[in-house]
């Protein structure tokens, strides 16, 4: 049966009727048509669907849309403000860390959850917190060298 | 032209849809979704070899939400079309659309259309089928005996129909020199067995394909394909309608790496499915499935080699048995390639290649990033070290007294084909490579006696630019043709259909447009694009994007800028010969203060009914022109829990001009990161009792993480190939094929053991160090 | 994914009182970072999710009089940010933090990863060794039960279909010895283990010699296990290189892996040894404040 649900993302309020078993990714893509939020395997392994829940950064496909309901949630799309990029995403831009630009999205969620609480990681903090998102065309060389550098104009 | 008067070529400029990404408004296949769509989810099967018996579907049919489905009883009776890169008649048919005869745990057996994927699923399992089992066989050397049960009974080449016996597919032999008479110069003999092993491309966006039907059995596709072209081709020719009715759209690909060149098996049962039910359908792989349909080869290459003392190769023979899995979408092209590819490692003047591409019941395998190099170059690489120390020369030493050169021939894809080697970096990136990791530091590094003991590697390599040869080669189709256009405010369309898997091709064709036509590179927008409205292109393979679309790229602008130059004259009163075009700007030769804007003279054009400034070029490219690499590493190895570590990579490639400098520099680190996979980790698991697939996520399949890639140094050699768009060749794919043999070597290097077979586990360094010294 | 219902109690006796009703059919959701992969993966079919999400209790990590009680609800990203487990119960914060990636960790519980019954649990053999104890509500009240005895079988614990995992005591260990755990998987990071070993030992200040230690074992075997025999081999003992080898030897020998696509179990049942030595003799040198290996 469904259930009529309340969720905040990107500062928006959206009233929904969604199935106990829609994911939060489920309902961001394909309900809301946020399709920035990439899904890679649906397992919670690859780190494409991350989005920042009260803060935090989780996996969307393993998070029930009904978990969700008085969680503020950020995805990619509520990053840029006024037509800005961010930092991050001024940075992965510049740097070269996009390649084919599927994992972007969801690193750069979790490279701002990092760098909101730990304004100066050290590199191996940084791919120690990354490591949840696949990347299969970088290396992560060029990803770990514009998170490192946006942490230095982080505000 | 000078390199340094290059205005946009050399420099890191953003990729053309980096912004789109980054914001992640950029549409992927998976992206698009339509309304009324229907979902479709394939039925596969749970047995590695067996026959449909009996197949009901009438309880799926009756689920409420179910709009179709369909078994092998309802396909047309077409071998399927998977691979149009290739000639027809090099073109291997051996599947239909859904299969009554079953080849691998996972094949397709039916397929369902429903409102929403949960309902398809819950069809599939509402489908009702009796199969009856066949004996199978998951080896490739036990595939080939006489007593093998028979996966393929005939296989259409073209429209020729070949019986296949013992699995195998296709065999080769290729004889260059007197290889007898070749060992018996030699002063000595090597011969080694190396098998490698089955990574998956996994690129991190699945498959996905939608269908939309239109007026007169149209389809408007929109999937994740390397090549919009042919996947036209391949839909065309196996549903049996005419091409013109279908019309595949050009999307971003969230990676590739050889996973998208053929179809995935999905495409054709999808628009059979809209074309059935009339409305939008879209099938979407899981990561499972994905596992299932795609991945690098294995293969078991005897190599032997015959050398002077003085490290002169006289004789070489290779044989090579190479897996294609189930179906064979790339034929036995995997072979052929390793052939090539061994015959123009090093100057030999008496080769043998003997090889065989064959059927086994394990999913289909595909091109991976080196398409059947990075197999060949581990056995010759590793060979290569073994060769110097039983000569007690230095590895590097050897390499270099039988490198090839300038001038020499390059077999591309096979021996029947062939170009000219017209740049060469190797020898520059061998020399500064040794100094930076301290190649001189490798006998001490290895002396330690603690359980953690360091050793260095080295091995090189390349990959082609494309498949060029100086004739049309008989396999490949190989050409390019792009449209480039010159609007009224001076921006410019470049029209390709050649697809961006996520290598930044079309910022590099951008960046040679520009260069090309003399404007900046921001005033360059590459179009969208659909096989309606751009010309052929072959599918995004072979490392070909820079050097073969960049060229056609070029000479589209040039035609381009030939009509402008044309009006810019009238305009200028000056002879075309006089002017030049820098910045958007018309110039006279010496002359700057006379100038026109490009907009002006398209405006003039415009007003006066010139007509619109469009260039047209296509090209079929007569050199492959290869990309050297090398690799240098060094490791750490555990000598109590066999666990290697490498510590520090130099990637070294020679790309001749570099064009975008950024996106050379992350396909050599991207391409490290996969290579160092292929050495230690990444293989697809295969239980050898019932042919399941043991890894079939990111649980199980693993891929290295950040903390486990070492510091990457990149070297660039300081190449210009002559023949290629300012000089620029390839980048992808040469830069992997070195990998995992540097790798081997530097663990030899470190304790004394050789790994000859892919990838290099803790358990085999551990039972290959005991079975050395039997107390460790 | 099946459909399922989903009901959100906002206390524990309410939770417990509806598993109760539905059996076997209910399943709890905590984190949900394990349950929903079950579902998805057609491992499970529940009909009823009963989400803990509403329930404000077992969400801290209190420190009453010397031992410390973990919520079992709590985050393991809360269990790796905690000072007192940080500063008490150390082996148990390395373990935390090498459990999955951060979104994972934001979600997944400790409840959640003891209860899951996983042989590759990296909390598992950490508690065990910390002589943790749990403390599991039902329909019958409250009852408690070492670590060491709650795993059954994989995927199987002692809890019946109506109880819930409520707390997870920590004995006190402050000043007592000090405990290590070493994972060994494919790669640095993110990796189910092929093997985890977890030493907690002290020394005696007087001689050296070993007082007391405890050695669990896990990803090698169907549970997470205790190694009685090769603890007591080393008590009373002095750490010499010969001895330790001797009780790894017996570790290892206890051990009952499998083959998987990780590794085979010969390979394991080597590194429960080879870890299991490396673990005592860190241990060793890190009590005696010399350099480690």
């Amino acid at each position: 049966m469904k259930r009529r649900i309340e969720l905040r993302i990107n500062g928006e309020i959206y009233e929904l009727e969604v199935e106990p078993r829609s994911t939060l990714l489920k309902v961001i893509r394909e309900i809301l048509g946020l399709t920035g939020t990439k899904c890679g395997c649906e397992r919670g392994e690859c780190g494409s669907c991350t989005v920042l829940m009260n803060g935090l950064p989780v996996n969307s496909c393993l998070v029930l849309a009904v978990e969700a309901e008085g969680s503020d949630i950020l995805t990619i799309e509520g990053l840029s403000k006024d037509g800005t990029l961010h930092i991050l995403q001024k940075n992965f831009v510049e740097y070269g860390a996009i390649q084919c630009g599927f994992c972007t999205p969801g690193m750069i969620m979790t490279a701002k959850a990092l760098l909101d609480t730990n304004h100066r990681p050290t590199e191996e903090e940084v791919r120690q917190y990354i490591a949840g998102n696949f990347c299969r065309c970088t290396g992560y060389d060029k990803i770990v060298k514009s998170i490192l550098s946006s942490a230095l104009e982080y505000k | 032209m000078q390199r340094e008067d290059y205005n946009v070529i050399g420099k890191k400029f953003n990729k053309v849809e980096a912004v789109e990404k980054a914001l992640g408004h950029l549409k992927y296949a998976g992206d698009i979704y339509f309304q009324n769509c229907l979902y479709a989810k394939v039925l596969r099967s749970p047995h590695a070899h067996a026959i449909v018996k009996r197949i009901n579907t009438s309880k799926a049919e009756k689920l409420k939400g179910v709009k179709a489905v369909i078994t092998h009883k309802d396909v047309p009776k077409i071998p399927t079309w998977h691979n149009a890169l290739y000639v027809f008649s090099a073109q291997c048919f051996d599947s239909f659309i859904l299969e009554e005869k079953v080849r691998h745990v996972g094949d397709r057996v039916a397929a369902v259309a429903a409102v929403s994927p949960e309902i398809a699923e819950e069809a599939l399992e509402l489908i009702e089928v009796e199969y009856q089992l066949l004996s199978a066989v998951f080896d490739r050397i036990k595939a080939m005996e006489e007593d093998s049960p028979t996966i393929h009974d005939f296989v259409w080449r073209g429209s020729d129909k070949v019986k296949i016996k013992n699995n195998i597919l296709a065999t080769r032999e290729i004889k260059i020199g007197d290889v007898e008479k070749g060992f018996k110069e030699a002063d000595i003999i090597v011969e080694n067995i190396y098998e490698t092993s089955r990574p998956n491309n996994a690129p991190l966006e699945r498959s996905v394909i939608t269908c939309c039907p239109g007026p007169g059995g149209s389809l408007e596709v929109y999937a994740t394909t390397q090549g919009v072209h042919t996947l036209r081709m391949s839909l065309a020719g196996s549903l049996g309608i005419p091409l013109h009715l279908i019309n595949v759209h050009r999307v971003y690909l969230g990676g590739s790496f050889g996973a998208h060149i053929h179809t995935g098996f999905i495409e054709s049962i999808c628009a059979l499915l809209a074309l059935k039910t009339q409305r939008p359908v879209r099938l979407e792989k899981t990561r499972k499935e994905i596992f299932l349909s795609c991945g690098r080869h294995p293969e078991t290459i005897k190599l032997k080699t015959g050398v002077k003392k003085d490290g002169t190769l006289v004789a070489q023979h290779m044989d090579l048995t190479d897996d294609t899995g189930a179906y064979a979408t790339g034929a036995e092209s995997k072979m052929v390639l390793g052939a090539g590819d061994f015959m123009s490692m090093y100057q030999c003047p008496n080769q043998r290649f003997t090889g065989r591409t064959v059927y086994t019941n394990t999913p289909p395998l595909t091109a991976m990033r080196g398409a059947g190099n990075p197999q060949v170059h581990f056995a010759v690489e590793s060979q290569m070290d073994i060769i110097a120390e039983q000569l007690m020369v230095d590895p590097i030493e050897l390499r270099l007294r039988n490198l090839i050169k300038i001038g020499d021939k390059m077999y591309g894809a096979g021996h029947d084909i062939f170009s000219r080697i017209n740049s060469n970096g190797t020898q520059e990136l061998m020399i500064k490579g040794a100094e930076i990791i301290g190649w001189s530091r490798r006998g001490e590094v290895s002396n330690d006696k603690s359980r953690l003991r360091r050793g260095i590697g080295f091995a090189r390599g390349f990959h082609t630019s494309g498949c060029g040869s100086e004739k049309p080669s008989g396999f490949y189709v190989e050409y390019s043709g792009a449209i480039v256009m010159i609007n009224i405010d001076g921006s410019v369309n470049l029209i390709t259909a050649s697809v961006d898997s996520g290598s930044g091709g079309h910022t590099v064709y951008a960046g040679i447009v520009a260069e090309e036509l003399g404007v900046r590179f921001e005033d360059v927008v590459v179009s969208d694009a659909d096989t309606q409205t751009a010309p052929f292109d072959c599918p995004t393979h072979a490392s070909r994007g820079t050097y073969v679309v960049g060229m056609v790229s070029k000479e589209a602008a040039k035609k381009a800028k030939e009509i402008l130059l044309k009006w810019a004259s009238e305009i200028l009163e000056e002879p075309v010969n006089r002017l030049q075009t820098k910045e958007g700007k018309v110039y006279v030769v010496d002359q700057p203060e006379r100038w026109t804007s490009i907009e002006e003279v398209v405006l003039v054009g415009h007003r006066n009914g010139w007509g619109s400034v469009i260039g047209l070029a296509n090209l079929r490219p007569t050199e492959c022109a290869p990309h050297f690499t090398v690799a240098f590493c060094e490791v750490e190895v555990d000598t109590q829990t066999g666990k290697v570590c490498v510590v520090r990579y130099i990637a070294g490639a020679d790309v001749g001009t570099v064009i975008n400098r950024n996106g050379v520099e992350g396909q050599i680190v991207g391409g490290v990161h996969m290579g160092l996979g292929y050495a230690l980790l990444e293989d697809t698991k295969i239980d050898e009792t019932n042919g399941e697939i043991l890894t079939t996520n990111f649980t199980d399949y693993k891929i290295l993480s950040p903390i486990d890639m070492p510091p990457v140094e990149t070297i660039i050699a300081d190449t210009f190939e002559p023949t290629g768009p300012f000089g620029a060749k390839g980048s992808g794919e040469g830069v992997t094929n070195p990998v995992a043999p540097a790798v081997c070597n530097a663990v030899y290097n470190a304790i004394r053991v050789r790994i000859k077979d892919l990838p290099i586990t803790p358990e085999k360094i551990l039972k290959a160090l005991r079975k050395k010294s039997p107390n460790h | 994914m099946k459909e399922f219902e989903y009901i959100s109690p906002n206390s524990v006796e309410e939770a417990v009182s509806i598993l109760a009703s539905h059996g076997e059919k209910a399943k709890v959701l905590a984190g949900g970072t394990d349950l929903l992969n079950l579902i998805s993966a057609g491992k499970i079919f529940p009909k009823l999710i009963v989400s803990l999400r509403n329930i404000q209790q077992f969400r801290e990590i209190k420190k009453q009089d010397g031992s410390v009680s973990v919520g079992a609800f709590c985050t393991l990203r809360d269990v790796a940010k905690s000072e007192v487990i940080r500063d008490e119960y150390q082996i148990l914060h390395d373990a935390v933090q090498q459990i999955g990636s951060v979104q994972i960790r934001s979600r997944g519980t400790i409840g959640g990863n003891i209860c899951n019954a996983s042989p590759a649990a990296d909390t598992a053999a950490p508690l065990i060794v910390l002589g943790a104890e749990a403390i599991i509500q039902g329909p019958r009240g409250e009852r408690r039960k070492p670590i060491v005895d709650f795993f059954t079988e994989p995927g199987r614990t002692i809890l019946d279909p109506d109880e819930i995992l409520t707390t997870i005591r920590l004995p006190e260990m402050k000043g007592k010895g000090d405990g290590l755990y070493i994972k060994l998987g494919r790669r640095r990071t993110i990796d189910l283990a092929i093997v985890g070993v977890a030493v907690y030992m002290v020394l005696r200040p007087s001689n050296g010699e070993i007082d007391d230690i405890r050695i669990a074992i896990s990803s090698a075997a169907p549970k997470p296990l205790r190694i009685f025999d090769a603890e007591s081999i080393l008590k009373g003992k002095a750490p010499k290189k010969s001895l330790i080898e001797k009780a790894a030897l017996m570790v290892g020998q206890a051990s009952d892996p499998i083959t998987d696509v990780r590794a085979s179990k010969e390979y394991r049942k080597e590194m429960v040894k080879v870890l299991t030595m490396r673990a005592i003799e860190d241990l060793t040198a890190r009590l005696n404040n010399e350099p480690q290996t």
